[in-house]
């Protein structure tokens, strides 16, 4: 590190509660993020190239996609918590990536609003005709694929301080890490988790649908669509869980010597994290051959979780030789405050969506 | 601490998040008074026994949740990076000592979400009879007490940046959330939330087809919007006399970025009511199909007018008495102006060379173009986060119009004490004198622009 980087690096005073709190506040907040970012933005990607291939998938498709709005407001809320902990813990390298590509990084939040409010457009009643409707669903396929680049970008930069002196010719905020070498593997990476993921939360719905269909005797021409709908979920899970084998291994070796270290034997948790994704990713693959669709999502989840881990390792690996980029004090009183208030929303949730549930049983009786 | 500055060529950051936090914040408020009054019309289609006045209250809670949720949710996430890009530094601040406020309120936020959602759902349930109006209206009430608390917990952090009481000598999280005007601003911004919702609920309420529905409704909206804007005033007062005298004298003080919005609230809020009065009248609905939408644009010159003011009063601060509104905290000013940029800040060297290869560490080793560079970032860390090089907020250009550079300068060192509403020029003489040759410079080459 050139004492020019380090004079770059600001200082954080006071951070409230031990790094370690942060760092599992973050993990277990950005591993709720991320699951349902990849089911519901993997499902609008699937969407978006099904209408094009099947006449009826428009119509019954939008049947299906009417959850995708709901999901979207999870995907967003859910954004916030890791959101929150990554300017604690690591602010002064977050708010100078942000800085540093502040062009993109604004139009993020608007992106995300354009394509939401595309989703109520592409499931809404209007009459907009086939056409307009298909170009809506592409559009908003289009903004969150160029969401997902920004944030990766902004990822990139958060935990590459070397590359920050192009700030004396770039301080317009328009920097895109172009020369790292992850920058295309680690987003094909995480849109092919997208799709992977995208492909369960089309096959699961389908296959209640199915299940629900035949338990009442439904014609078999409308069973016949939600089974085809239910393996096309599958078909894309396992096309895109293969695709990532040879995308995983250019990430992977994508990764500077000392990183990609960690993943071969110089830590035993990061070898041991990478070798339990392989063998997890392998029999959620075998559980999609086999149709078992809980084992297949079970251990789909499982997989993500060990990703995440390894996610933070690479983390903590790019930022250490910079150090921690301010000092950390006592959590005090008020995380119990939070933690009182996560209790009682998760009650009172919990009673209402009970609720809502039992009213649904009643309306199917 | 130190971040880089997002140097913008036109317009300043205040403007930017001007822009989006006044929009967002008149969504956000009528996000809370809503809850409540979507409550009360379906007790008031309940007891009417009225089923146009339910389909409305069912429409209007639909629109509610496009409104304030998606463009609700996502404005608010907005304000959140912008201030991150442009005040990094107090942004960081209110992370760090409000963090699990801030965690807090994403709880609070979720039960918004899904009571939102529910209680939206549930109307279809509730017409079927799988679900009582008993059951329905709690996810209602369940959405009004979770927007309220999230309401309470945002404004001890914002009432915090105008007042923050004895947070800077304790550093107390309770200290700086229980500020000196956390209640009375609680209070007009509840009230305010509650007006809002009378006006949205008139937008909606004019399409009603049935005449004596809509009528009932017309005037239940009116009477939202009128009752709480008239304690709005009482409310103001206590809010104004919350505050130390020093604010109090900068809200009254006739300066051009105060002036014409403290007038603008105080005459647009008497009209609000005056309309919102006429509207208790049968009228015919051309009338309201043209009323609803002007009450609307009313109500974001009132709700945008009070928020420009509490931000202006807050000037130089951003945070008051502790941190400057371009992020600089009194402590890191005194060692600015000891030191200077180029010696204190590693992206102010890094800028006035143009690359990496030999970084400056002093100001006679600059090149009369690294020179410009440096003032460039000058202007942008000292400046831009209210003035803009162009555009419609603080144009600097205006400020600076046909002044010679010693004249520029001289104004630079009467800001915190000719103008105390700027903070003082932070870096050595001369570092000041190089920004006024380079803003006397991009003036005259933009044909001296007034």
């Amino acid at each position: 590190m050139t004492p020019e980087i380090s004079a770059l690096i600001p200082q954080a005073p006071n951070i409230p509660g031990p790094p370690e709190l942060m760092a599992v506040l973050l993990f277990l907040t950005f591993v709720l993020h991320i699951l349902m970012v990849n089911a519901v933005v993997g499902a609008i990607w699937i969407m978006s190239v099904n209408v094009f291939r099947s006449p009826d998938e428009l119509q019954t498709g939008r049947k299906l996609a009417a959850i995708l709005p709901k999901g979207m407001a999870f995907v967003v809320n859910l954004a916030i918590p890791p959101l929150l902990f990554i300017q604690a813990l690591l602010g002064a390298y977050f708010y100078t990536a942000s800085t540093l590509a502040a062009l993109f990084w604004i139009a993020v939040p608007f992106n995300a609003m354009l394509a939401y409010y595309g989703l109520y457009i592409y499931i809404s009643p209007m009459e907009i005709g086939s056409g307009m409707r298909k170009f809506v669903l592409v559009l908003v396929s289009l903004l969150l694929l160029c969401h997902s680049f920004l944030l990766v970008n902004n990822v990139l930069l958060t935990q590459s301080p070397q590359l920050w002196g192009a700030y004396a010719q770039q301080a317009g905020g328009t920097l895109i890490n172009w020369a790292d070498p992850q920058i295309w593997p680690r987003w094909l990476h995480i849109v092919l988790s997208c799709l992977a993921v995208g492909g369960l939360s089309i096959a699961l719905p389908s296959w209640l649908k199915l299940r629900n269909l035949a338990r009442s005797d439904a014609p078999l021409p409308k069973q016949q669509i939600w089974f085809r709908r239910m393996q096309n979920g599958y078909y894309w899970f396992i096309g895109a869980t293969l695709a990532q084998i040879p995308i995983g291994h250019w990430f992977l070796y994508s990764l500077p010597p000392h990183q990609l270290a960690l993943f071969r034997g110089e830590s035993v948790l990061g070898t041991g994290l990478l070798v339990v994704s392989f063998v997890l990713t392998g029999g959620a693959l075998l559980a999609a051959v086999r149709r078992m669709i809980g084992y297949a999502i079970g251990l789909t989840v499982a997989t993500v979780i060990c990703m995440a881990g390894m996610r933070t390792m690479l983390r903590v690996s790019f930022i250490e030789p910079y150090g921690p980029g301010g000092t950390f004090g006592p959590a005090g009183g008020p995380i119990w405050l939070f933690l009182g208030a996560a209790l009682v929303t998760g009650v009172v949730v919990y009673r209402m969506c009970r609720a809502y549930r039992n009213a649904q049983a009643k309306e199917a009786v | 601490m130190i971040f880089p500055v997002w140097e913008l060529q036109s317009v300043s950051g205040g403007f930017l998040i001007a822009v989006i936090s006044v929009i967002h914040v008149f969504v956000a408020q009528f996000a809370v008074g809503g809850g409540f009054f979507l409550l009360r019309a379906e007790a008031l289609a309940e007891k009417e026994q009225s089923v146009p006045i339910m389909d409305w209250t069912e429409r209007h809670a639909k629109f509610f949740l496009l409104l304030t949720m998606v463009f609700g949710g996502l404005s608010g996430v907005a304000i959140w990076v912008i201030i991150s890009l442009t005040s990094p530094a107090a942004t960081s601040l209110l992370v760090r000592e409000f963090l699990y406020g801030w965690a807090t309120e994403w709880c609070f936020f979720v039960g918004e979400i899904v009571a939102l959602l529910l209680y939206s759902a549930g109307f279809a349930k509730v017409r079927s009879g799988a679900m009582s109006h008993e059951t329905h209206r709690k996810f209602g009430l369940a959405y009004a007490v979770f927007s309220f608390l999230s309401l309470f917990v945002i404004n001890g952090i914002v009432s915090f940046m105008l007042t923050p009481g004895y947070w800077p000598q304790t550093r107390n999280f309770w200290d700086g959330f229980f500020n000196p005007t956390f209640w009375p601003a609680l209070v007009f911004r509840f009230l305010l939330c509650l007006a809002l919702a009378g006006v949205f609920g008139m937008l909606t309420a004019r399409r009603i087809r049935e005449a004596d529905a809509r009528h009932t409704v017309v005037q239940r909206c009116a009477m939202w919007l009128c009752l709480p804007a008239l304690l709005l005033i009482p409310a103001a007062w206590w809010y104004y006399v919350s505050l130390p005298a020093d604010i109090q004298a900068s809200i009254l003080r006739r300066t051009a970025d105060m002036k014409p919005y403290l007038r603008s609230f105080m005459d647009s809020l008497p009209v609000l009511v005056l309309v919102g009065i006429l509207l208790l009248i049968r009228l015919p609905r051309k009338v309201l199909t043209v009323a609803a939408p002007v009450l609307v644009i009313l109500a974001l010159i009132t709700a945008g007018s009070f928020e420009w003011v509490r931000e202006t009063a807050r000037r130089p601060w951003v945070i008051y008495g502790y941190m400057y509104s371009n992020g600089i905290t009194k402590e890191l000013g005194a060692e600015l102006q000891e030191k200077g940029v180029l010696e204190v800040s590693g992206w102010a060297r890094l800028r006035a060379a143009g690359s990496e290869a030999k970084i400056p560490v002093k100001l006679e080793d600059l090149t009369s173009e690294q020179k410009d560079a440096f003032a460039g970032h000058l202007f942008a860390l000292e400046c831009s986060p209210c003035h803009g090089k162009s555009g419609p907020m603080l144009d600097i250009r205006k400020r600076v119009a046909g002044l010679p550079p010693e004249g520029i300068e001289a104004v630079i060192s009467g800001m915190g004490t000719v103008s105390p509403y700027m903070p003082p020029f932070f870096g050595t003489a001369a570092e000041r004198a190089i920004l006024a040759d380079h803003l006397a410079r991009y003036s005259a080459a933009q044909g001296g622009h007034r």
